[in-house]
């Protein structure tokens, strides 16, 4: 007895991703249609609303978890899961080039379930305090979204980097001022949020989806703005 | 009171407040056309029975707000979808045809448990599905997702 496509969905999309990876296995439709960009939507969309859902916490030893052999890159160069959303975990590790004395760093995006890594381009290397990545779904642009956030090494500058689906790193925000307190962005619901310096007070702002450059992101307006004001009043003094 | 027939003629009388539990029909009421007899062509009289004997159910049972009936109900949900599979794929058909969420999702669940942990030659059976791979073609499906099998 057949069931049509609409229903199958529906109880597909009921079952853990190991299952569904053995019943790609069943005939070529179903190996087709489970891994269908659209099914696996649905399929997402279903399983972040069931009450039970796992959390991945990356241990302080990460011996146990051997997560280079997954990513067929040496454990010894790992660095650090990054950031993590819907399952998938950005990682940052170690690459070591002839053509640069220091180690770069690359990033990793592995889906845990399916096995499958997407190695990412380096971004531009910029002298840098610190650094820190985002990464989170843009439901807008239908979109992973990864940003690096740069304290700078000259004036204390803030650079801001968003890797877009056109496979290449663009530059939303570069600044002299020195506006977001380190280590302080955190995504939620497709918004990133961050904790902006003032002189004696600190305030919260969004982020809201990094998206192309230009005066269109809020974060690119409120950074100008405030590095507007600094430079304004430093003059005054 | 709403009458449905079925599609081999059994007809059934129904409270309208169960009725709205079939959104089709809740459809039909909103818009004034729910006079006489409502042909069901997609579902059999045996079906039917069972259908609205569940919207019955938690119907009453929505009217209960002790815990004793939470669990009284999901007793009597395991117990209604404990039937062969033809029938519980029968119930599906109509259930989604009949757009009643609760027991679309109850039966699709059912069957979700049903899949999980069978082989892929069980699947094919369950769902009268031709394997279209040659052996090696499998053996290959099979090692892309190795982990999944171990």
């Amino acid at each position: 007895m057949n069931l049509p496509e609409e229903i199958l969905e529906k109880i597909l999309s009921r079952l853990p991703t190991k299952s569904l990876l053995q019943l790609r296995c069943v005939c070529k439709t179903w190996r087709t249609w489970i891994s269908h960009p659209l099914f696996v939507k649905t399929h997402l969309r279903f399983q972040l609303e069931l009450p039970e859902m796992g959390l991945l916490y990356p241990r302080k030893s990460d011996h146990d978890l051997d997560l280079g052999s997954h990513l067929g890159i040496s454990s010894e160069n790992i660095v650090a899961i990054l950031d993590s959303c819907h399952g998938l975990l950005c990682i940052v590790y170690r690459f070591h080039s002839d053509h640069f004395p220091k180690p770069l760093q690359e990033l990793i995006l592995w889906n845990p379930c399916t096995g499958q890594c997407n190695h990412i381009p380096s971004p531009v290397f910029v002298s840098y305090k610190s650094y820190w990545f985002c990464f989170f779904y843009d439901s807008d642009a239908d979109d992973y979204k990864i940003v690096r956030i740069l304290t700078l090494q000259t004036m204390d500058g803030t650079r801001v980097d968003v890797f877009l689906k056109s496979n290449e790193w663009r530059t939303v925000v570069e600044t002299h001022a020195s506006v977001i307190a380190s280590g302080s962005a955190i995504h939620f619901n497709g918004n990133i949020h961050c904790e902006l310096k003032a002189e004696t007070s600190w305030l919260i702002s969004t982020m809201s989806k990094v998206v192309a450059v230009g005066n269109k992101n809020n974060l690119t307006r409120t950074v100008r703005n405030y590095a507007d004001s600094i430079v304004l009043h430093t003059k005054e003094l | 009171m709403i009458t449905l027939k079925s599609n081999d003629g059994e007809t059934f009388d129904i409270d309208e407040t169960v009725a709205v539990e079939l959104q089709i029909i809740k459809h039909m009421m909103e818009v004034g056309c729910s006079g006489g007899e409502i042909p069901l062509p997609n579902v059999a009289g045996k079906i039917l029975a069972k259908l609205i004997e569940y919207c019955n159910k938690h119907v009453e049972s929505g009217k209960a707000e002790e815990q004793a009936a939470s669990d009284d109900l999901k007793a009597y949900d395991a117990d209604f979808v404990n039937v062969d599979q033809a029938t519980l794929f029968d119930i599906i058909l109509a259930a989604n045809y009949l757009d009643i969420k609760s027991l679309l999702d109850l039966t699709c669940q059912t069957v979700a448990d049903m899949v999980k942990g069978k082989t892929p030659e069980e699947i094919r059976r369950i769902f009268c599905i031709k394997n279209d791979f040659t052996p090696e073609e499998e053996e290959e499906v099979r090692r892309e997702n190795q982990w999944a099998f171990e």
